[in-house]
């Protein structure tokens, strides 16, 4: 079908989009807690690889789990 | 690049199983599903015989130790370790599957000839001595793994596993290698000496740290930690029990080698910048890990959960490894682990085998009564995953938390503790299951292969528990050098 | 004569042994052989233990049939063992209720008896090998393994909530202990190269219990705290102490008789047994500071009044009994930390009182139980009549507990109170409340099980107590009558590790040098004055 096709496509892009936005969000978001606590660099570390982990993996993980149902 | 004769005589094991894979493979598109035990033993004897070959190389007169055909592998006793292990996982892989894989509707030839592929891969990666062909023998292994997760090709939760784990991994590589990238782009070097000697001299950039956060979380993937752990459950659930079995244990093994040599090698002078995120995951990992396995009910998913968590004790070892109990506390451990949790799951494997679905805990109640051997042994492996003395879980656990005391991180040594605790209750419904329920049944018979299985990790779990000098002694030899 | 023979683990490893014969020599279906398989292993057990009581050299310092034998060298670990004072009156107390376990099992467990005699064999071998180790991992994996059989005999042959109590009884002792791994990894380190900040004592690689002492007692005092409420925990957990209690009723109540009387008369010591040889020796500076103390002396207080009153309300007579060991144990806590020799030595009497007048308690109620199968005090009434013989030896048992002249009880909390009363009155006071509360509850029990009517029809035909139960019951009885009128073996027998442990924590700070060399010997003997 036509249009689950251009959603699928969609779904991918988003994937796509994700993988880079969230380990720079989670990046920028713990560099801005570091700063803020006097903790160094370690959690941006940490953020970039939360928003690795949690959002890009969770995201994709989710969308293999509704696909292959 | 120098290429010496000497080199392919210490890479003969590796190249033994090669032709050994292709060989089965070869039989088994020409016999068809009839002559399918036949394979299973043929993979088994090709498997003891490059076990053999391995402890020929290994006890070769004055046998070279250091990087060999131009510095893309190494060989050392922390790879010949490992590579015993594999064969080890291998074996009781083969050994687990024979019954399981005959009785399914799928041809069976394929199958051995797949395991003995992720052994490749596994036995190069665990050499590996350079970024790129540490990738490459990944590589060659998860492909392998990804068709037998969905083996069972008719099961829809075994196709949907094989999907899950195919994507998230092929994903997770993808990282593993733009880290690989970006450091190559920082240092211009991808073997482990050169870029621990090129790194010595260099200020850490953002650029490189980012490379080896992106490297770390590749191999956190394979390892299943927290918080790259999501898919473990699910396709461990889904996956044929043997082959569930082996994924615990033989590509774990693997990447440990990996996570261990990498950053005890190349990246040991920034312990400070990733060793606070490591120590965080490690954390993360065994109190989620251990968490989540108290809320299941299916015991595959627990199982998962609970290697999810000893992935987590694992790491402590990593973080120790400037102490002299970190690497060689990751070798006992994963040595108690391999033995202990193949154990376990060679039981689910058993009742399986006996008709029972073994998804559910109360699938082992009774077990005391219907086959009183298998659940004392059942038993064993449970007190050893939860790390109680005198087992081969408790030394293993004993040495990891040394290793992180000594390190410096005694909150994480809290942490593991009462996590260990904790395991206490989900491995224990058990083992109430087994021995307190009242639930008659017919007697369950063992079956030979499956015995064998059990017999070799019980012994393992209580050797190493009962009277682990030895084993120690040959350990302590293991530990990586820098070469 | 005995230094040849290894006795020490002779008497721990024949339960052992023992199991082994019943697993693989004695086919399930023969219970008869079973039973006197298991009843030979544990019999030849306690003779066996015996010479040690005669063979034990009073006078002499340090620890006596050591052995010792290289185990993982690697590690520094050793299989080292080796019997002060201390422990020789425990491991004797083991190989008694050993017996005495086993043989009041015959009627009360019916099925599944194999496992249960290889269970009970198990946990013996486990208890004895505690109290014999000079080597703190062998200690550990020793009082770890421990609890395995002892979850097992709660959750297959215990009561109702078996699961429940089994499970509670597991978690809460394990997660004590895991601490005191941590203590002991920390003492490893500190003996050889220090971690963190803190600097080692740069010596070989050992878990030594006597080197890891002289180490730990030398650190300074914040370290010395945060180790010491590393064991505290595991310790506490297993005494109880007052706010760790709650597993206690439930495994004792659920628990199969001989389970609760092993888990009152053996394992409870196992507490109150590393406080004494552990806590006070390897942090002298902690236990002096003056809120550590005070918090230890308050839990043990809390725990005395608490219990008692909670006892007071039960109506199930195992719970009751359950109850009331907390509020012992508590006395035991309070001599331990009163800190001087007739604290010391008191609680370590009263430790060996408990096992014989709660364990004694725990075989009368089961063999109530096992006629009736109900152990609610409501259901009796008039008992003395029915069951006389019963009758006399539940009394004899429960003055013993609440501590009447001439009986065990009455040595072991006096001396207890003496050595409070020497710290502090008020200590004493809020103990000595402890005991009127106990024996309130005691005859109060007693009143209402064996005086009035004999109204419920089901206990006018009860049988009176079969010949086996009797002689369960007497070894106990000769016991307690022993410890009340003639202690003095016993005193002799504690006296020296009891100086040693209070030297260490007494004189530095708290009294003058001359006190106390002066106490042991002038304290020593005034419990004997008491007793006559």
């Amino acid at each position: 079908m036509g249009s689950s096709r251009s959603s699928f496509l969609a779904e991918g892009t988003t994937a796509g989009i994700l993988f880079l936005a969230c380990p720079v969000a989670g990046y920028l978001l713990g560099k801005w807690v570091g700063e803020w606590l006097g903790l160094g660099p370690v959690p941006s570390w940490v953020g970039a690889l939360l928003g690795l982990a949690c959002a890009s993996f969770r995201h994709l993980f989710r969308l293999v789990a509704r696909v292959s149902r | 690049m120098i290429f010496r004769p000497a080199d392919w005589f210490l890479l003969a094991p590796e190249l033994f199983l090669t032709a050994a894979g292709l060989l089965v493979l070869g039989l088994a598109t020409a016999f068809g599903k009839a002559k399918e035990e036949f394979l299973a033993y043929l993979s088994i004897l090709l498997v003891v015989i490059t076990a053999a070959i391995l402890a020929f190389v290994a006890a070769a007169p004055a046998r070279h130790v250091g990087p060999i055909l131009g510095g893309m592998f190494v060989a050392d006793n922390f790879a010949l370790f490992f590579q015993f292990m594999i064969l080890l996982s291998l074996l009781l892989t083969l050994l687990a599957s024979m019954r399981f894989v005959g009785a399914a509707p799928y041809a069976g030839g394929e199958y051995y000839a797949l395991v003995l592929f992720t052994g490749v891969g596994m036995l190069f990666m665990v050499a590996g001595n350079n970024l790129i062909s540490i990738y490459v023998a990944l590589e060659t292994m998860a492909l392998a793994s990804y068709v037998l997760a969905g083996y069972f090709k008719g099961e829809r939760k075994s196709t949907e596993a094989a999907m899950k784990y195919f994507i998230l991994g092929a994903f997770s590589s993808g990282v593993l290698l733009y880290g690989l990238s970006l450091v190559y782009g920082v240092a211009g070097q991808l073997g482990l000496p050169e870029l621990a000697k090129l790194l010595e001299g260099t200020e850490r950039t953002n650029l490189l740290l980012l490379g080896i956060l992106l490297l770390l979380a590749g191999l956190l993937f394979k390892i299943a930690a927290v918080p790259f752990h999501f898919w473990t459950p699910d396709v461990y659930e889904g996956a044929p029990t043997p082959v569930t079995a082996f994924f615990s244990v033989g590509p774990k093994l693997a990447a440990y080698a990996v996570l261990a040599r990498v950053f005890y090698v190349a990246f040991a002078k920034f312990h400070a910048d990733w060793g606070l995120i490591v120590a965080l995951v490690s954390a993360a990992t065994m109190i989620w890990g251990n968490v989540a396995a108290l809320l299941q009910s299916n015991v595959k998913r627990m199982l998962a959960y609970s290697s999810i968590a000893h992935a987590g004790y694992a790491l402590l070892g990593v973080l120790g490894f400037r102490t002299a109990f970190g690497l060689w506390g990751i070798l006992v451990y994963l040595l108690a682990y391999t033995f202990m949790n193949f154990g376990a799951f060679a039981l689910v494997i058993f009742l399986e085998t006996k008709g029972y679905a073994a998804e559910t805990v109360a699938d082992f109640n009774g077990l005391a009564r219907r086959n009183m051997t298998a659940a004392v042994v059942m038993l064993v492996f449970l007190l050893s995953l939860a790390g109680i003395p005198p087992t081969a879980g408790f030394i293993g656990k004993y040495y990891l938390f040394t290793a992180a005391l000594k390190a410096g991180y005694p909150w994480l040594v809290v942490v593991g503790l009462l996590t260990s605790a904790v395991s206490i209750f989900y491995y224990f419904r058990i083992a109430a299951a087994m021995f307190f329920s009242d639930a008659a049944g017919a007697k369950l018979r063992h079956s030979d292969a499956l015995t064998a299985v059990v017999v070799i990790c019980a012994a393992g779990t209580l050797i190493v528990g009962v009277a682990p000098e030895k084993v120690l002694a040959v350990l302590r030899a293991c530990v990586p050098g820098r070469y | 004569m005995l230094s040849n023979i290894p006795i020490l683990s002779l008497v721990a490893y024949i339960p052992f042994l023992g199991a082994l014969a019943v697993i693989f020599l004695v086919p399930r279906e023969k219970a008869g052989a079973i039973k006197f398989v298991a009843t030979a292993a544990v019999l030849l057990d306690f003779v066996v233990s015996l010479p040690l009581w005669f063979a034990f050299d009073r006078g002499a310092a340090g620890y006596q049939f050591v052995e010792r034998a290289s185990w993982i060298p690697s590690l520094g670990v050793e299989y080292h063992f080796g019997i002060d004072g201390i422990s020789l009156v425990l491991i004797l107390l083991t190989t008694l209720m050993g017996v005495i376990a086993v043989t009041c099992s015959y009627t009360a467990i019916s099925e599944r008896l194999k496992e249960y005699y290889v269970l009970l064999l198990l946990l013996q071998t486990f208890m004895i090998g505690t109290f014999c180790c000079l080597d703190f991992f062998l200690f550990y994996v020793f009082w770890e393994v421990m609890l395995v059989p002892m979850y097992f005999l709660i959750g297959v042959w215990g009561g109702e909530r078996r699961l429940y109590a089994a499970i509670k009884f597991f978690l809460y002792t394990l997660a004590g202990s895991v601490l005191m791994l941590l203590g002991i990894i920390a003492l490893y380190f500190l003996n050889t190269s220090g971690f963190l900040g803190y600097k080692g004592a740069g010596h070989a690689t050992t878990f030594s219990i006597e080197k890891l002492t002289a180490v730990a007692a030398a650190l300074p005092v914040e370290l010395q705290i945060w180790l010491f409420f590393a064991f505290f925990l595991g310790f506490a957990i297993k005494v109880p102490m007052f706010p760790f209690h709650t597993w206690l009723p439930d495994a004792h109540t659920e628990a199969p008789t001989a389970g609760s009387v092993i888990l009152a008369a053996v394992l409870l010591k196992m507490g109150t047994y590393g406080f004494v040889r552990f806590s006070l020796p390897m942090f002298p500076q902690a236990v002096q500071t003056p809120w550590v103390l005070r918090l230890m002396v308050t839990l043990a207080i809390i725990g005395i009044v608490y219990g008692a009153m909670v006892t007071l309300v039960q109506k199930d007579m195992k719970k009751l009994i359950a109850y009331s060991s907390v509020s012992h144990l508590g006395f035991v806590m309070l001599g331990i930390f009163a800190l001087n020799m007739a604290g010391v030595q008191g609680s370590v009497l009263q430790m060996v009182n408990h096992g014989i007048s709660t364990g004694a308690l725990f075989l009368l109620v089961g063999i109530v139980y096992e006629r009736r199968h109900t152990r609610m005090i409501a259901e009796y009434g008039g008992l003395a009549r029915s069951m006389p013989l019963y009758a006399t030896y539940f009394l004899v048992m429960a003055l013993s507990s609440m501590g009447l002249p001439i009986l065990n009880g009455f040595i072991g909390e006096f001396t207890i109170l003496q050595g409070a009363f020497a710290r502090s009155f008020w200590w004493a006071l809020a103990a000595a409340t402890g005991i009127v509360l106990g024996a309130a509850y005691l005859l109060w029990l007693y009143q209402r099980v064996f005086f009035g009517e004999l109204s419920n029809p089901a206990n006018q035909k009860l049988s009176d107590l079969t010949l086996r139960e009797q002689l369960t019951l007497v070894p106990l009885v000769i016991l307690a009558f022993w410890i009340g009128l003639y202690p003095k073996p016993i005193f002799d027998v504690l006296r020296v590790p009891s100086e040693k442990i209070v030297a260490a924590v007494g004189g530095a700070t708290m009294t003058p040098p001359a006190m106390a060399k002066q106490a042991p010997g002038a304290e020593g003997s005034t419990p004997e004055g008491a007793g006559r």
